[in-house]
């Protein structure tokens, strides 16, 4: 079902205009972004076979909107890497004072935040928030550069009793206790 | 449906056997000894309104909170937690997968639940659970804006008879009470449910709005949430889902002057008597001496001033039925609302 | 004018000290929920139910209004600050207040977002005052057609956030239209979507996805490219204190976002979101600074944040005068009066004045709190800014797991969390804008289940949307918002011949 032509050679459709081409890898990246777009599409109108339409009656099913949705993400989608192809990929995503869009991606960086995240999901009930949370805080801070570990450590452990305490045993806002169960009770 | 009508009557037939054990147990006066030796709850008890804050079952469970702690039924704590959504099957499915044997804690539950659970294809099912009680329910009623040329009952039905889908009811969601009312009725009156034209809102403020404003021919609701505007005469109630005479006195007719003062739809006519009722269910595995001990908590509960002032003031019926009773209605209704709904085209 | 001195009355109520104090509590637990994502006023006054129990009606009631306009500025305050909106109604503010933030310019947002509300919470409670039963009438001629010709008027903010290319701009639109479909269908009951996880049955929170889009999406993207080289931001440039010319700038966008945010938070499916969208595409459309939108423009925060606190009072408009809650919070607060044995609706204001009139009086009074409240610790606030990144982007993740758990209860709610990250993390990578998927979350959902309504109440007659006077009104105005601009720049171009430029936005 691949939905636009990833054989056309990329230089063919640059425009002159195009300022200074980016690298090919952002391209490329840029196209399977689109054809993602296009395999949501799809994904949405096959799964749209599946919603059963109640024979009771309804001017408009619970299916009108989900195709319509479905047609509109794969022509986008095919649309977009049109675009891309024709040269027109992503201006530097910029203004943010804390980041420098012209650096590579720090993939060490990011795969240390996956791993914080996915610690924090899977610690949540059986260690719950309070450890969670401050485990997922001291790895976070760690893998994006602060190395006063005990000091983050700290904050990660003094914040996360404080939330607890408020929204848990004050609000009565439902957090898992955890091993700290004996502790909160 | 073959393997879930097996499976309730394996749990049936376990439930029998139980509660003859309970009759050959009555001989000794049992009840009072249990309750004595009832150590329930044995911590904090936990109670689940598997919806959203605010609406019936919330409602309930915190009301509960309450006059179980102020009428001292319950000496710990008890706490209120809401898990929402997809008519309580998400709460129910908590309740079974987490909390089996757990005796100190119970979910609230009710009509909608049963219709929730076969709209959502819910893998977990009220057979599953430990019934404690059947508790309040609340009637529902058929109103029309002031300003509608429908005066009564039968002027409404001879339009819907002659076009039923000319006729927009507005209700609560799709395969709630609201809407299986109206699809019980139709059937009532030879009308196809299918081409019921039934407009589900989310919440009982938007439904009202569209009736008030004549957007909807007709509205569906329990009397409660539109009492005031059928009071101040701004909606005209055309009949109520109670039942037309309360000769056994077990069911009260409707609830409060309000209530007693629309005619039912078996006054005119229609053999159909629906409330919107609540209960009280346990995780399952649960010892059956701890459930006798929860049901008698409940009894007590029932029999307490404190209970029936609360149910006074929401304007809710006592419907209490406890243990098997409330066992074997559960069953009961289970098998009239996936009837109901699978010819309504919702499920099947 | 009998109001006056009813509402005189009811200020000798709420003026007592001990009333006052309810109100206190009130307002500090309503900022402190409201921060937290996914958590808002609704659930806090539920919480609270069991414990107002030995209060009086009246003091209880106080302290509930409290709970609702604390929850709308504590929202806005990390939406500012943290790029995490508290509430749906506060993500709008997240647009351009956390870009003002990370330009030093926090302060002003968040002064402009606490001086926005109480002017619009003031303006909206005398609405509330004095029009209400005018309004409540108004409110019941919005049908299903009605709110969908509105539903689509808010969907020309989107032109307003669309960013330089249509075609990102649609993907970003799709992606939030796809993630609304998720769920239960709301007129047929069937679950759509949900790939079997019962999770999902209750559809995506269109919180998480503004926290996952923004905050989770953002602290991938810095992380994966600090800088280095500047070790500390200053959270503070210039002045402190808005300046004069954000006064000058942020007035009248307070009182177009009140009368915006008021007339349609009192309908009865309006709801606070869709003023905040109108409200921003207007500014965007007056402002004489349209290249600061997208950049920290101070109007985009002052407009949609009067509107949302104006929509707050509104909502309270068909609660006490029909007795309808057209919001989560308002439907608890109808189960309180319930609770209290008041009956609310049409014949509250008869039976029960000393609470009315004491309820409203304590919203003035709640507002000027919230004020004085708040102005103090903004400069507290800012210094959150300052401290190091690192530690910063951390917070921020722990912060919104606790929303989206707190929220969800559930596994599944923090990996739709960090899936809608990483999306986000894509959208900045690709230059597309986040702004069109939040509107796509919100008002798709909403655009189906009204449109269906219509068709399904006229019999699938789809004319109904333009033979309903008021529908159709609406729907023009919608239509010469989006295509007028660009027609008066044809027939410009054609009387003036082709001056060239004029295609650039």
């Amino acid at each position: 079902m691949t939905a636009e032509p990833a054989d056309v050679p990329n230089s063919a459709v640059d425009e002159p205009s195009t300022p200074p081409a980016p690298s090919g890898l952002t391209r490329y990246a840029e196209i399977l972004v689109a054809k993602g777009v296009v395999a949501m599409g799809i994904v949405i109108l096959i799964d749209t076979q599946d919603i059963s339409v109640p024979r009771a009656f309804a001017s408009v099913g619970p299916r009108v909107v989900p195709t319509i949705v479905g047609w509109g993400l794969v022509t986008i989608g095919m649309w977009y890497s049109i675009d891309v192809l024709r040269g027109k990929t992503a201006a530097p995503a910029g203004d943010s004072e804390d980041a420098d869009p012209t650096l590579p991606a720090d993939w060490a960086v990011l795969g240390g935040l996956a791993i914080a995240l996915v610690a924090y999901a899977v610690l949540m009930e059986p260690a719950g928030f309070v450890i969670a949370s401050a485990a997922l805080f001291v790895m976070a801070t760690f893998v994006m550069g602060s190395r006063q570990v005990v000091r983050d450590a700290a904050i990660g452990v003094v914040v996360s009793v404080i939330t607890f305490l408020v929204f848990s045993e004050w609000l009565g806002i439902r957090l898992p206790a955890g091993l700290l169960e004996p502790i909160f009770g | 449906m073959e393997t879930r009508e097996s499976a309730g009557l394996t749990r049936r037939l376990a439930v029998a056997a139980v509660s003859c054990l309970m009759v050959i147990g009555s001989f000794v006066p049992v009840a009072t000894v249990m309750a004595q030796d009832c150590e329930w709850p044995s911590g904090t008890l936990q109670l689940m309104a598997p919806a959203a804050a605010g609406g019936g079952w919330d409602t309930t469970a915190r009301e509960l909170q309450r006059v179980l702690g102020e009428e001292g039924i319950v000496e710990g704590d008890v706490e209120v937690f809401n898990v929402e959504g997809a008519g309580g099957t998400i709460g129910l499915s908590e309740l079974v997968s987490e909390h089996a044997g757990d005796e100190n804690m119970l979910m609230v539950m009710g009509l909608v639940m049963i219709g929730g659970i076969g709209l959502n294809q819910s893998p977990v099912t009220l057979d599953q659970v430990t019934p404690i009680a059947q508790l309040t329910g609340e009637y529902e009623v058929i109103v029309v804006p002031a300003d509608s040329p429908y005066q009564t009952l039968d002027d409404l039905i001879v339009d819907f008879e002659a076009d039923p889908t000319a006729i927009s009811w507005g209700g609560g969601s799709a395969g709630g009470t609201d809407h299986l009312l109206i699809a019980l009725m139709a059937q009532q009156l030879g009308i196809d449910p299918v081409t019921v034209n039934y407009v589900a809102f989310s919440g009982g403020g938007e439904a009202l709005a569209s009736v008030l404003g004549g957007q909807t021919t007709a509205g569906v609701s329990g009397l409660g949430e539109w009492a005031a505007q059928i009071e101040s005469g701004e909606l005209r109630a055309l009949a109520i889902s109670g039942r037309a005479d309360s000769a056994d006195g077990a069911t009260p007719v409707a609830e409060g002057d309000l209530g007693a003062s629309i005619p039912t739809l078996q006054d005119q006519g229609i053999d159909l008597e629906l409330a919107n009722w609540r209960g009280i269910v346990a995780p399952p595995e649960i010892s059956p001496e701890s459930t006798a001990c929860i049901i008698a908590a409940f009894d007590e509960l029932n029999a307490s001033e404190g209970w029936q002032a609360t149910i006074e003031q929401y304007g809710w019926s006592n419907l209490y039925l406890a243990g098997d009773e409330f066992d074997v209605y559960l069953d009961e209704q289970i098998v009239t609302i996936n009837q109901t709904l699978t010819e309504l085209g919702l499920i099947g | 004018m009998d109001s006056l001195s009813n509402l005189a009355d009811g200020f000798s109520v709420a003026l007592t000290p001990e009333n006052l104090l309810w109100a206190l509590v009130g307002v500090f637990l309503g900022t402190l929920v409201g921060v937290l994502p996914g958590i808002g006023p609704a659930l806090t006054v539920a919480l609270l139910l069991p414990v107002t129990y030995s209060l009086e009606p009246i003091q209880a009631f106080i302290m509930f209004a409290g709970i609702y306009y604390g929850g709308m500025y504590g929202g806005s305050t990390t939406s500012i600050l943290l790029n995490t909106p508290g509430e749906s109604a506060s993500i709008i503010t997240a647009l351009e207040g956390n870009r003002m933030a990370k330009r030093g310019r926090g302060a002003a947002a968040l002064s402009t977002a606490a001086i926005g509300s109480f002017v619009a919470g003031t303006i909206a409670t005398l609405g509330l005052t004095f029009l209400a039963p005018v309004m409540a009438d108004v409110a019941l001629n919005f049908g299903p057609a009605e709110y969908l010709a509105l539903i689509i008027l808010a969907f020309t903010a989107i032109t307003a956030l669309l960013g330089s290319s249509l075609v990102r701009g649609l993907v970003s639109l799709f992606f939030g239209l796809a993630i609304g479909l998720i769920g239960i269908d709301a007129l047929t009951g069937q679950p759509r979507f949900t790939f079997g996880n019962q999770h999902l049955l209750n559809g995506v929170d269109v919180v998480t996805v503004a926290v996952g889009l923004f905050a989770v999406g953002e602290t991938l993207w810095v992380a994966s490219r600090m800088r280095h080289d500047k070790a500390d931001v200053e959270p503070i440039k210039g002045s402190l204190w808005m300046t004069k010319d954000d006064w000058r700038r942020s007035w009248k966008p307070w009182l177009r976002g009140t009368a915006i945010g008021f007339p349609i938070g009192s309908l009865p499916a309006g709801g606070a979101e869709i003023p905040t969208f109108l409200s921003y595409s207007l500014e965007k459309k007056l402002t004489d600074h349209p290249e600061e939108f997208g950049k920290g423009a101070i109007e985009g925060v002052a407009g949609p944040e009067a509107a949302n606190n104006a929509s707050a009072a509104g909502v309270l408009v068909p609660l006490l005068t029909l007795g309808l809650p057209t919001s989560a919070t308002a439907a608890i607060m109808l189960a309180a009066f319930q609770r209290y044995n008041i009956q609310p609706g049409p014949q509250l204001f008869d039976r029960n004045p000393d609470l009315v009139w004491g309820l409203i009086a304590s919203l003035y009074i709640g507002n000027l709190m919230l004020l004085v409240l708040n102005l103090p610790l903004v400069g507290l606030w800012v210094k959150l800014l300052s401290i190091p990144r690192p530690l910063l982007y951390g917070g921020i993740l722990v912060f919104a797991g606790l929303g989206t758990w707190a929220q969800s209860q559930s596994v599944t709610g923090l990996v739709v969390l960090y899936a809608i990250g990483i999306v986000g993390y894509l959208m900045r990578r690709f230059d597309i804008p986040v702004g069109p998927a939040v509107v796509g979350g919100i008002l798709g959902p909403e655009a189906e289940t009204h449109f269906r309504r219509a068709m399904q109440i006229s019999q699938g007659d789809a004319s109904v949307f333009v033979t309903r006077p008021l529908s159709a009104t609406i729907l023009a105005v919608a239509v010469v918002l989006i295509f007028g601009p660009r027609v008066w720049r044809l027939w410009q171009r054609h009387r003036g011949g082709n001056t060239g430029g004029l295609a650039t936005e």
